[in-house]
């Protein structure tokens, strides 16, 4: 958690950000379809579509890293050895920001935070190793989610903010136990 | 060539696929993911997994897993587990509660659970609120919080878990945040692996009736030290414990609790001659 | 109507704290036994839990006996230290020897009005004059004199009952027993003893409902104390052991009923044993083994209630609790032994119901069966064992609560692969996914209805005798009683009874009472509880005659022999 992804990335070997780097997209795969469903049974169909969109577009990256990846033995580790600066991968959507009423705009503005903190990492490895494999595959994923982060912005520019009252619901919680 | 060899079991392949009613962002999502993660990691076949519940947000969780499961009772999931443990000691038992099931209801069952030192892990997703019902304040809620049923705070004093886990007897006691996945999956895989009654407590942030819960995020840290293996250390650290400690306390070695039910019962036996003038 | 029945003799010892009554009282029952007899004995204490008065009321007969009789033959005080508080178990009358120390305090005004024959005997004097006698040895001697228990037989439950004290303290008993009998001359009717005895086994309700519970595989037992039920978990805790199963105590009876659950869910056929509290608070755990279908043997060995009651007494009263206590429509098996030989198949059956039917079976025994210890033939052994139909190749399609014809589904047991799904207090569909539609939980109620009111319970609802058109019903410790004043009743109004003791109490069983009240003009309900609650459950489930009388009363007197023979013949004869 206070480790700087500086500290961390002068260790990673060209296999272990290969794994890394897949890693945090199945993550991100995973958590936007997690995302995606919990917005369907809540009838937020617009995010809903927003999140399976992503799931999509995390996909087809992770299918690319797998493809790069293909005659690399990649390590294995277990799922708390995995070297990133953070609680939680660095795409993976903040809890904290996800509401069943959230608007597209909010959606896409943690996605986007998403896109420039997966970015930063790439980042941060490209500049410290000292390894050429290591810092040629880090500009790659680095360039990649640069380019996700500008498709973020476009898709958000689509969507106005929130209104004062976008979680207001004349409903109180239903209590079901 | 993908990181995960064909035959083992993913973290998905402990999930059953129903979703779950909890709300959207609801802490309850991450620990989900942490514990199918944490027996991913043991590699646990899912039908030799039982977990055990009570009512509460938190005890939705055994129906969301492709384990075995009970959602038992208000209160009543440790006495539950141990019964379970005791007849099948070759299944692992997870107890999975809130902290109004847990801490309150089910208050007494904790002590005895660890007093035993049953072999079970019992996860507590604390969110320092009842959920489920709607926001009253639960044993770990701050004396000013204000709520309906008790405006401007109870004015009584927090339940404090991991004293009370240490002090009766458990023999592993460790806090997580459900932010945390990473940690709280690492955190979880050894409360399994560890024998006697492990406890970990889960800061999960209730989005619903606590959203000044968000900031935990930023509150949580690491202890400042390692665990210890020593009880008094544990309780002389646990005492200046800020609640935001994330981490293992204590990993005792004290005996498990060693009444269990034999795999092939004896039917044969034969108590008549006790009674025979 | 009282005859005294010849092959049966009553006698009380009475004595405050540390005389030792009931010690002495075991060893006569011992004795007794060794001699072939019958017999059956309980205790009466005063408030003191040291040092109060304490009576052991035994009963010697040539054939099996099962409650005690309306009087007693010799009642022996030791001393009259607060008696008046336990002489209301204690009936004397003019043919009745009372024995009395001259050195003590004189007889009780209420006992020697009775026209008893009052008997001088010097036990305090007698013991002193043995080194290391005491009175309860000389007052062993002289009562089992006067039954006609031979000296020898009396030697040996002495050496028997205090071996491990040393040769010395049982020669010293031994002798004072002698003294005591030295001093008797029989005037009572002596139990003509049968010489080909064949073997005898002495034996409490609450320990013959243990070894039901072991027969029928009971493999785990949680136990929270609580009088009068502790001797069964006390009993079975060693032996679940050597049976390769496990007790576990609980810490409370919340924990309890849930441990006996979860071991169930488990696999293991599991059982705790309670009293009326105690029932009262495994209620919702009840609850939660009907619906989410988990086999669960509760023994509840009733006392006299409501709330904490009068705990060293029976009574019959958590009749409405077991039946109706559920919340929610929640169909579940109530039995209850009628004897405390009876205890042993009763359990086991509840054992057999219960993994039969996945679903929670409650035995109302009582604290009159549970703590007498009876000397009674020996219960043979029967086949009949816990049998739940399980779930072991598990198909995709598999439906923990699918809809079967006789109304019991498939269980699979964790560990098997395949079958994982969560057990559930929350009402679910045959997937056991939870559901608050009307379709799945009118389907499941049906289900959970159906095997419970279709199962096959056999002959074993009731014990029916006699074919008159003069019905009885009676369950529990009163049925015994009944049996016996039947056998008091001169023939001719014997022939017009019929008795039905009920031992399936829940569920109703139409079809079979109605069989067995073909032909029946009258009928009368004997119970022990305040509101007649049998009485009103029959009036509510059965179509009965339309003349029906209820004769009923609370504890903690229970009924006995005689008074129900009167009782009987003027309701025959009206």
């Amino acid at each position: 958690m206070s480790k700087s992804a500086e500290t961390l990335a002068q260790h990673f070997t060209a296999p272990e950000l290969l794994l890394h780097a897949l890693i945090i997209e199945l993550e991100a795969v995973q958590s936007y379809k997690d995302l995606a469903e919990q917005m369907r049974e809540c009838g937020n169909k617009d995010v809903a579509e927003l999140f399976e969109k992503m799931s999509v577009l995390e996909a087809e990256h992770a299918a690319k890293i797998r493809e790069e990846a293909k005659d690399v033995e990649l390590p294995e580790l277990a799922p708390w050895e995995y070297r990133w600066s953070g609680l939680e991968p660095p795409e993976n959507i903040d809890l904290a920001g996800v509401h069943y009423l959230m608007t597209p705009h909010q959606a896409l503005t943690l996605a986007l935070e998403n896109e420039v903190s997966a970015m930063a990492f790439f980042d941060a490895v490209a500049h410290d190793t000292a390894d050429d494999k290591v810092r040629s595959f880090a500009q790659e994923f680095a360039a990649d989610e640069r380019q996700h982060v500008a498709w973020m912005k476009d898709w958000l520019a689509k969507y106005p903010p929130p209104d004062d009252d976008w979680d207001y619901d004349p409903d109180p919680p239903a209590a079901i136990d | 060539m993908s990181a995960v060899a064909p035959c083992k079991l993913k973290a998905s392949d402990y999930k059953s696929g129903t979703k779950p009613v909890w709300c959207p962002g609801c802490g309850d999502y991450h620990v989900l993911a942490s514990v199918t993660k944490a027996v991913a990691a043991l590699q646990l076949a899912p039908e030799n997994i039982a977990v055990i519940s009570g009512i509460g947000c938190s005890s939705r969780l055994p129906a969301y897993l492709n384990s075995y499961g009970f959602h038992g009772v208000h209160g009543r999931a440790l006495p539950l587990a141990t019964g379970l443990k005791v007849a099948r000691p070759d299944l692992t038992v997870i107890c999975a509660s809130g902290d109004g099931d847990g801490f309150s209801i089910g208050g007494n069952h904790l002590l005895h659970a660890c007093r035993r030192n049953i072999d079970i892990t019992y996860i507590v997703m604390d969110n320092e609120i009842y959920g489920m019902t709607k926001g009253q304040p639960s044993p770990t809620t701050a004396p000013d919080w204000d709520t309906d049923l008790a405006p401007g705070g109870t004015g009584v004093s927090p339940f404090h878990p991991l004293v009370i886990a240490l002090a009766s007897g458990a023999n592993f006691v460790a806090r997580a945040f459900s932010g945390d996945v990473k940690g709280t999956t690492r955190t979880l895989a050894e409360a399994i692996s560890h024998p006697g009654f492990s406890f970990v407590q889960i800061l999960s942030p209730c989005v619903t009736f606590r959203p000044d819960q968000r900031d935990w995020k930023t509150k949580v840290h690491p202890p400042p030290v390692e665990f210890t293996t020593d009880a008094a250390q544990a309780a002389r650290r646990v005492m200046t414990d800020d609640g935001f400690n994330i981490g293992v306390l204590y990993k005792g070695s004290r005996d498990k609790y060693n009444q269990s039910v034999e795999r092939e019962v004896n039917f044969e036996c034969d108590f008549d001659g006790e009674f025979l003038v | 109507m009282t005859d005294r029945p010849a092959h049966s003799f009553s006698v009380a010892l009475l004595g405050k704290g540390g005389t030792g009554v009931v010690t002495a009282g075991d060893m006569l029952l011992a004795a007794a036994a060794r001699c072939g007899l019958y017999g059956l004995m309980i205790r009466a204490v005063g408030p003191q839990i040291r040092g109060g008065e304490s009576a052991a009321l035994v009963r010697l007969s040539t054939s099996p006996v099962d409650c005690l009789d309306d009087r007693f033959d010799v009642l022996l005080g030791i001393d009259w230290k607060h008696a008046e508080r336990i002489l209301g178990d204690i009936s004397v009358d003019a043919d009745s020897i009372v024995v009395t120390d001259p050195a003590e305090d004189e007889v009780p005004h209420s006992i020697s009005a009775t026209g008893a024959e009052i008997r001088n005997l010097e036990m305090a004097g007698l013991a002193e004059s043995v080194t290391g006698g005491r009175v309860n040895m000389v007052a062993l001697g002289y009562v089992g004199c006067l039954a006609g228990i031979s000296e020898a037989a009396i030697s040996h439950a002495i050496e028997k009952n205090i071996a491990v004290k040393g040769r010395a303290a049982v020669a010293a008993s031994v002798a004072a027993a002698k003294l005591g009998a030295a001093s008797a001359t029989s005037s009572v009717p002596t139990l003509a003893v049968r010489k080909e005895a064949g073997d005898r086994w002495m034996i409490s309700g609450n320990h013959a409902t243990g070894l039901g519970a072991i027969r029928g595989g009971v493999r785990f037992a949680a136990a929270y104390p609580i009088t009068p039920a502790t001797e069964i978990l006390e009993w079975l805790a060693p032996r679940l052991k050597d049976a390769g199963g496990a007790l576990t105590q609980a810490e409370d009876e919340l924990a309890s009923v849930n441990m006996a659950i979860g071991a169930s869910f488990g696999g293991v056929p599991s059982l705790t044993a309670t009293s009326g509290p105690g029932l009262s608070l495994m209620i919702e755990g009840l609850g939660l083994a009907v619906c989410a279908e988990i086999p669960l043997v509760v023994v509840n060995v009733m006392r006299v209630g409501p709330s904490t009651g009068i705990p060293t007494k029976p009574e019959q009263s958590d009749f409405n609790a077991a039946v109706y206590g559920l919340h929610g429509d929640a169909p579940h098996i109530v039995v209850a032994p009628t004897s405390v030989s009876d205890c042993v198949f009763t359990t086991q059956w509840a054992v057999h119901l219960a993994e039969a039917t996945q679903a929670p079976v409650i035995v109302l025994s009582d604290q009159f069966i549970g703590q007498a210890n009876v000397v009674a033939d020996p219960i043979p052994a029967i086949a009949f064992f816990a049998k739940r139909k399980l779930a072991e190749n598990v198909a995709a399609d598999f439906e923990r609560h699918a809809i079967t014809a006789d109304g019991i589904s498939p269980m699979p047991l964790p560990g098997t692969r395949g079958g994982q799904y969560t057990g559930d207090g929350l009402e679910h569909s045959a997937g056991a996914k939870p559901s608050g539609s009307i379709g799945d939980h009118n389907v499941q109620l049906d289900k959970r209805a159906r095997k419970i009111a279709n199962f096959d319970y056999g002959q074993h609802w009731a014990d029916i005798e006699g074919d008159g058109e003069l019905a009885i019903v009676s369950w529990g410790s009163t049925a015994s009683v009944v049996r016996e004043a039947l056998q008091r009743l001169p023939d001719d109004l014997a022939a017009k009874l019929k008795l039905i003791s009920m031992r399936l109490l829940l569920p109703a069983r139409q079809d079979e009472m109605a069989a067995a009240l073909d032909g029946v003009k009258r009928l009368i309900v004997i119970e022990q509880n305040h509101t007649g609650q049998l009485y009103r459950f029959l009036r509510a489930w059965y179509d009965l005659p339309a003349d029906v009388d209820t004769l009923h009363r609370p504890g903690p007197d229970v009924f006995r022999p005689g008074e129900v023979a009167t009782k009987l013949a003027q309701w025959c004869r009206q």
